[in-house]
């Protein structure tokens, strides 16, 4: 299996695909749009200075995570785009067929091949992310680099790239055709984003949920230290819907490939 | 490591452009607070480079003290409560003052009541989101990936020559 995930990473982070998805996630989360300019206040018995750091890692994140989540039309193309490459593309190509006359099994052939996709798009965006927030103000390096709100941002993250991950996957392995597979899935994607807005495994749905349960939230201030008053019990609600969706979709996808699907 | 220069110079030349052609977006909107007399309220602020107009109106006779703080300032202030500052500007009833910020990032506003009077304060903060020292920052990040290409690139040619 870490042959395949070998093959799987040296092809997709080969020169300009790697190049690609830094470029767009540079573009997309790379910019200052700041909706509530002020966020620390210290009034009524001094802050912390732990608090004071954390308040400093939410603000950035809140300001990164809104950025990713306003433009998830680019994590719908980079999933369309990756997944074609992965499975349908070398289905066209008699990649597959090649790959399938080694003794490799299915199985291993299909988890890596997601995996590969899923972690290039997740770990770009994440470190494009963490990077920008140090970029924000590089006197706060050492807060913005270590805050636990990176957590809330890979979150939202995952939950997206997931989604997008599941549903790319199962036009790609049905389809079996590279152009049919890069489109339907964007226009699916998109299409679904745009139109199902009140659903709950919408994305714009669950992505604006989330980003407002972590980032929102009420705090109260006791001994100097912030507590955020996070509901984990709705963020769990939240992320339940397009989880289960997205691993329902991987699920049948991954059966139909290890049981039903012919490589011709 | 021509690559790794390559990637460099793509974000140093993504975030160029994004602050150039995009520019920055802030609102700083302060639902006020009741300012008691001999009192200080502190509130920290994502600023921009440049010149940034403060706004702020309370009630007739008012008269008090802004002081912006950097981030040794700042945590100076929550470990000692004392308040070394950076700027210091006197505030009268209501008006606009203007300061200068070299570098673009977080600063605490520390406004302290120094009238004998118990007073309702407002303000607001604007700016020209004219980012030079970010866009200069993103062009040093596409500088050194360019250098890290060429060396690349030496390196390569070096390789070659010792190999023939």
């Amino acid at each position: 299996m870490r042959e395949i995930m070998k093959w799987e990473l040296k092809n997709l982070l080969k020169f300009p695909i790697l190049e690609i998805i830094i470029v767009f996630a540079v573009f997309q989360i790379g910019f200052i749009r700041i909706i509530f300019g002020s966020f620390c206040t210290i009034q009524n018995g001094m802050l912390t200075i732990s608090s004071f750091h954390s308040q400093i890692g939410q603000f950035v994140y809140r300001t990164v995570t809104d950025n990713f989540v306003n433009s998830r039309t680019i994590i719908y193309l980079l999933a369309s785009l990756l997944f074609t490459i992965s499975f349908a593309y070398e289905l066209d190509t008699n990649l597959t067929k090649i790959y399938m006359s080694y003794p490799v099994k299915r199985r291993d052939y299909f988890v890596s091949k997601f995996a590969g996709c899923f972690a290039v798009i997740f770990l770009t965006f994440l470190f494009v992310g963490i990077g920008f927030a140090v970029f924000m103000d590089l006197d706060y390096i050492t807060v913005t680099a270590l805050s636990p709100f990176i957590l809330a941002y890979a979150l939202t993250l995952a939950v997206l790239i997931l989604f997008a991950s599941s549903v790319a996957t199962a036009i790609a392995v049905f389809s079996k055709n590279t152009s049919l597979s890069f489109i339907g899935s964007f226009f699916v994607l998109h299409t679904f984003d745009s139109m199902a807005a009140k659903i709950k495994i919408a994305p714009s749905s669950f992505l604006r949920e989330i980003w407002e349960i972590f980032f929102t939230g009420t705090t109260s201030v006791k001994n100097g230290e912030i507590i955020y008053h996070i509901p984990y019990l709705d963020a769990l609600k939240t992320i339940y819907f397009p989880v289960i969706a997205s691993i329902t979709l991987f699920l049948i996808s991954f059966i139909y490939y290890t049981r039903y699907f012919e490589v011709k | 490591m021509k690559r790794i220069g390559f990637i460099i110079f793509l974000i140093g030349l993504t975030l160029f452009l994004n602050f150039e052609m995009r520019g920055v977006w802030s609102a700083n909107p302060s639902p006020g607070f009741p300012s008691e007399k001999g009192s200080i309220y502190a509130e920290t602020h994502y600023l921009f480079f440049g010149e940034n107009k403060f706004y702020y109106s309370a009630e007739e006779g008012y008269k008090g003290e802004l002081f912006i703080l950097n981030r040794e300032q700042t945590e100076d202030l929550l470990r000692t409560e004392k308040i070394s500052y950076m700027k210091k500007i006197d505030l009268k009833d209501e008006g606009m003052v203007k300061f200068n910020i070299k570098k673009t990032g977080f600063y605490t506003f520390v406004i302290k009541n120094t009238s004998g009077k118990d007073s309702d304060f407002e303000y607001s903060v604007m700016n020209e989101g004219d980012v030079k020292d970010c866009i200069r920052r993103s062009l040093y990040i596409a500088v050194l990936g360019i250098i890290i290409m060429f060396t690349g690139f030496m390196r390569d040619k070096r390789g070659r020559v010792g190999e023939r």
